[in-house]
Parts: structure tokens; C-alpha cells; sequence
């Protein structure tokens, strides 16, 4: 259950933590997805680079992943939800959170265009104005550098194509995908050989 | 047998004959002449030598020295002839401290059989699940400590006591076929994963390139099948096709790594070699390996492994309450013997 934070100040981190496993599994969906659709133009000599079916390939992967790792999770220890509206992309709900996923367009989350269902995401029209909890939150993704980064904000609003996106809050996403990860060697059978314990060999006969 | 001796102290220290006539305080032509068997060495000089290496005196009068292959290396091209001979020399040090310890004590038998023709890619898988079974190692589970397996095996693994700039391992098997001990040397300067790669890869090298293969191959097809022994004993076919299946991120190797003790290269090179991933996906994970700075250091911890055989060894052998005393006993200078020491 989520229990704000005293400080409203640490909020978005805060809430990031509360959101840290479906996080990761987007994390991984898309490090997946992007894999998917990095090999799929690698193996297209003759098709051109297209970075609008790229994310498509990526996202559909990400999908995929997703769904699997949702359904491997027990029912009784699912804490999030996974679902996918028409239109809308990915929609991922930990309670009082909806989250939904989408490419970033530069470092920002994209606009929300004509949908409807997805403007009225973005104006927060589900929540109460007085509600002390909850909200409609993106996840914004994109590949810099090589490397899979992820953000978190809160709209609070519409806003054009290319133009200043209304938000209340926004926060870059910290996941370490190999954090913790290390080879547990075993320094085993210490004793195997009892050299000082051995049979005694023969010295100086030559055999 | 003075001779060999001197070549061999003089190599062990990594000096050139000029370098060591500096230090002896004689003529470098005196040098080559004893290495040379073209004069002997009088009692002055031979003190002189020791002064200069480090070794104690009797170890130049000790008898012959004991066999010693050209065995394979592991090294960078760049790494200079110098140093190779130096590792070698090391190595043939280790060999005499385990032949003296055997004439005491009975020691592991060896449990190797290497192949006697020519071999191909699921040959060599076979031969590492053969190994496998020697060392006790399940079929599907990862090596929790490779050395402990090799050791276990008979073979003599050490730490080389020195760092040794361009060279990862050596390996070679004295007096084969006469109840010779195989032996392996690795460099303890790299991540423990580069250190079971490279055991495993010398490993490849006893099995697979022992006088008795009958075929003839190149170096290049040599270090190939070493290699690829090394990917099956790590990552066996069947548990690196459950572990990378497509799409193949450098997160998912990470976890590979984490699971199995083998790097991240060598599990991209596994996937490569079994088909697992395209050519092209391989190079676009070694770009991204490089892009992290993963080609100099990777993430995930292997921790090293300790030999035991050795320092059993050095255990056994070394005589005396003092460093100077043990290094005395087992005919080492007295910085070897500490490094040695230090190392394993």
C-alpha cells in the first residue's frame, strides 16, 4: 500500500521507489525490445533504418516481456497489474498509480495527441481534485548513448506537438539492471588432498 | 648441468645475459660461455650468479632439471619472447617443487586423456562433459571453483609470482606418457572470470594437444579448439541454450556471467559459436561491451580462485621457522619464494 511521504518534496522519488518492480520489468522489456529490433534491421540489409518501426519492434517486444513476466509472477503475490488499451500502448497500474508507457521525444514525454481516452489520462480527469493520493503518471523511455534510460512524471495537462509538456513533477528513473549480481564461487573440498596425511612414498630407490 | 641451471635462474628472473654479468660482476661472454657448456662455472662464479638471482647455491648443484615441453601460452601478441621464457622458467620451477614433494608423499593421480585424433566442434563438447564427470561437476551445473576441479584431476594449477605484462597462462605436461604431471600457470593480475577462462583454456590445450594427436594443425586451429573446450566446460550446450535464448541483451550475459563464472565475452562468444545469436548481433554486443568500457572491465564479480595444490606443496617442502630458511629448502630466492607464496 502506498503511504505518502512527510515531505512533499520527496514525492516523485518516493512514489519511484513504491513503483520499483514494475519499473524494472518495463526496464527489461525494453532492453529486450530494443534488442528484437536491433537484430530485425541488422538482418534487413536492403531495408533502411526506420526509427518509427524501430520503437514499434522495440515496444512489441517490451509487450511480450511484459505479459510474461506478469503471468510468472503468483496471483497472490502480484502487487501490479499489466494492461494494454487500445491505442494507448502500455498501461501498468499499481494501486493509487495508473502508469503508462511511452517513447520520450527528446528528453521529454511525448504530447498526447487526438485520443481522447489518452488526453484525459494526461489531465488527471480520473482523480479527485482533493484526493490526497494517486495520480496518472508516464513512463518515458529512450535509448541514449547506447543505454536504455528511463523517466518518470506527472502531467497535469495538454500541451502541442514539440511544445513545453505540462507537468507537475518529472524524475529520472535509477535502475541498475545488474546491481547485486556476482558469481558465488566455493572454495570446496579444502581437504581433497590430506597431503600430510598421504601414504608415505619411497625415497632415493629410483622406482 | 650447471649450465642449464644458470640459463635457467637467469630466465626465471627475467635478465639478459649482458644484465646478469652487470650483477655477477663478470664478462657477459663468461655468461654465455657456462650457459653454453663452452666452460664450466668455478665455485666463484657460481657464487657470484647466486648472489646476483637470488638463488641459493645449492640450487646449482642440484641435479638436472626436470623436463620441461614448449607447452602453450596465452598471451597478447604484443608480449615480449623475454617474458615468455621467463613464465616458462617459472612454471619448470613449480615442476621441481612438485616432483621433490612427490618423492615424499603420494600426490592426486592424474585423470586426464587427452585425444588422439583430429576432433571436431561436438568432439570437444564431448571431451569437456568428460571432464566434467572427472571433476564431479554435473552435466547442467555451473564449475563453483574450476581450479579445485582441475587440481582434482592431478593437474598442478598455480599463480604465476610476479606480474607478468602481456601473458594470461601457460601450460604444458613434463615427461608425458612417463607419469608426468600436467601443470598450468595462470597471471594473477586479472578478474577471477579471465583466470577461469584461462585455466580452462590451458586445460583445452593438455586434452586436446598432447604428443599423441596424430593430425597435424596450425596454431591458429590449436588456440581455436582451446578455446572453444573452454566455452563447453564453462557453458555446456545444453544449459547455454536454455540460459541465452533470444533476443540476447548484455543484460541477459550479465546474469549468464553471474550464473556460470564464465565473462560476458566469452558467453556473447558461446552464442556466437552454437549459433545462438547472428554474426551481426555478436558485433553489435561486442560495440556495446566496448561503448561500456566492458572490453577493459566487466561488471559482475568472479571472485579468484586459490590454488591448493600448490601451497600444499610449498607447505610440504619448506623447511625452517624463516622466509630465508623455506626459500633456502626449496632452492628458491627468498623474493620468489615470498611471492610464490603470496600468490597462491
Amino acid at each position: 500500500m502506498y503511504t505518502p511521504p512527510a515531505d512533499e518534496a520527496d514525492e516523485p522519488e518516493h512514489i519511484a521507489r513504491f513503483l520499483t518492480e514494475p519499473i524494472a520489468a518495463t526496464w527489461r522489456g525494453f532492453d529486450r525490445g530494443r534488442a528484437v529490433a536491433d537484430e530485425f534491421f541488422a538482418a534487413q540489409e536492403d531495408r533502411e533504418y526506420d526509427p518509427h518501426l524501430w520503437a514499434h519492434l522495440a515496444r512489441y517486444e517490451a509487450v511480450l516481456s511484459l505479459r510474461r513476466e506478469h503471468s510468472d509472477i503468483r496471483a497472490s503475490d502480484r502487487q501490479w497489474d499489466l494492461r494494454l488499451p487500445h491505442h494507448s500502448g502500455i498501461e501498468i497500474v499499481k494501486d493509487p498509480f495508473r502508469i503508462r508507457v511511452c517513447k520520450a521525444v527528446g528528453d521529454s514525454p511525448q504530447n498526447p495527441g487526438r485520443n481522447r481516452s489518452r488526453k484525459e489520462f494526461f489531465q488527471q480527469l480520473g482523480f479527485s481534485l482533493f484526493a490526497q493520493t494517486g495520480a496518472n503518471l508516464i513512463l518515458y523511455w529512450r535509448v541514449r548513448s547506447d543505454e536504455l534510460d528511463l523517466g518518470l512524471c506527472k502531467p497535469k495537462g495538454l500541451w502541442r506537438f514539440r511544445g513545453q509538456p505540462k507537468l507537475e513533477w518529472r524524475c529520472p528513473v535509477h535502475f541498475d539492471p545488474l546491481a547485486g549480481l556476482t558469481f558465488p564461487t566455493a572454495d570446496e573440498d579444502v581437504d581433497v588432498f590430506r597431503l600430510d596425511e598421504a601414504e608415505t612414498g619411497e625415497t632415493g630407490t629410483g622406482e | 648441468m650447471i649450465s642449464e641451471r644458470v640459463r635457467h635462474a637467469r630466465e626465471f628472473c627475467n635478465l639478459t645475459q649482458t644484465a646478469l654479468a652487470e650483477l655477477a660482476g663478470v664478462a657477459q661472454s663468461k655468461i654465455s660461455d657456462i650457459e653454453g657448456s663452452r666452460q664450466p662455472a668455478s665455485p666463484e662464479d657460481v657464487t657470484r650468479i647466486a648472489r646476483a638471482t637470488g638463488f641459493p647455491v645449492a640450487f646449482f648443484q642440484a641435479g638436472p632439471l626436470p623436463d620441461m615441453p614448449d607447452g602453450n601460452f596465452r598471451r597478447l601478441k604484443r608480449g615480449k619472447v623475454r617474458v615468455t621464457r621467463q613464465v616458462r622458467a617459472q612454471a619448470r620451477q613449480i615442476v621441481e617443487l612438485v616432483q621433490r614433494a612427490e618423492s615424499v608423499v603420494q600426490m592426486p593421480p592424474v585423470r586426464l586423456s587427452p585425444v588422439r585424433t583430429a576432433v571436431d566442434a561436438d568432439d570437444i563438447e564431448a571431451v569437456a562433459a568428460e571432464f566434467r564427470d572427472v571433476a564431479g561437476v554435473g552435466q547442467r551445473d555451473p564449475i563453483p571453483n574450476l581450479t579445485r576441479g582441475v587440481e582434482r584431476a592431478g593437474v598442478v594449477v598455480a599463480g604465476l609470482p610476479n606480474e607478468i605484462p602481456d601473458h594470461y597462462g601457460f601450460s604444458a605436461w613434463p615427461d608425458f606418457g612417463l607419469d608426468g604431471r600436467p601443470i598450468i600457470v595462470f597471471a594473477r593480475d586479472v578478474p577471477g572470470d579471465r583466470q577461469r577462462w584461462t585455466i580452462a583454456h590451458e586445460l583445452g590445450h593438455l586434452l586436446l594437444h598432447s604428443p599423441l594427436r596424430d593430425d597435424e594443425m596450425t596454431h591458429e586451429t590449436a588456440e581455436k579448439e582451446a578455446s572453444r573446450f573452454a566455452g563447453a566446460l564453462l557453458l555446456p550446450r545444453e544449459i547455454a541454450v536454455e540460459a541465452m535464448r533470444p533476443p540476447l541483451t548484455l543484460t541477459t550475459l550479465a546474469h549468464v556471467k553471474a550464473t556460470f563464472g564464465a565473462s560476458i565475452g566469452t558467453c556473447a562468444y558461446r552464442a556466437r559459436d552454437l549459433d545462438l545469436i547472428t554474426e551481426q548481433r555478436f558485433v553489435s554486443l561486442r560495440k556495446q561491451m566496448t561503448s561500456r568500457g566492458w572490453h577493459r572491465q566487466e561488471p559482475v564479480e568472479v571472485p579468484h580462485e586459490q590454488p591448493l595444490l600448490i601451497r600444499k606443496v610449498l607447505d610440504l617442502v619448506g623447511q625452517g621457522d624463516s622466509v630465508s630458511s623455506r626459500a633456502d629448502s626449496v632452492r628458491l630466492p627468498a623474493f620468489a619464494y615470498r611471492a610464490l607464496v603470496a600468490a597462491n
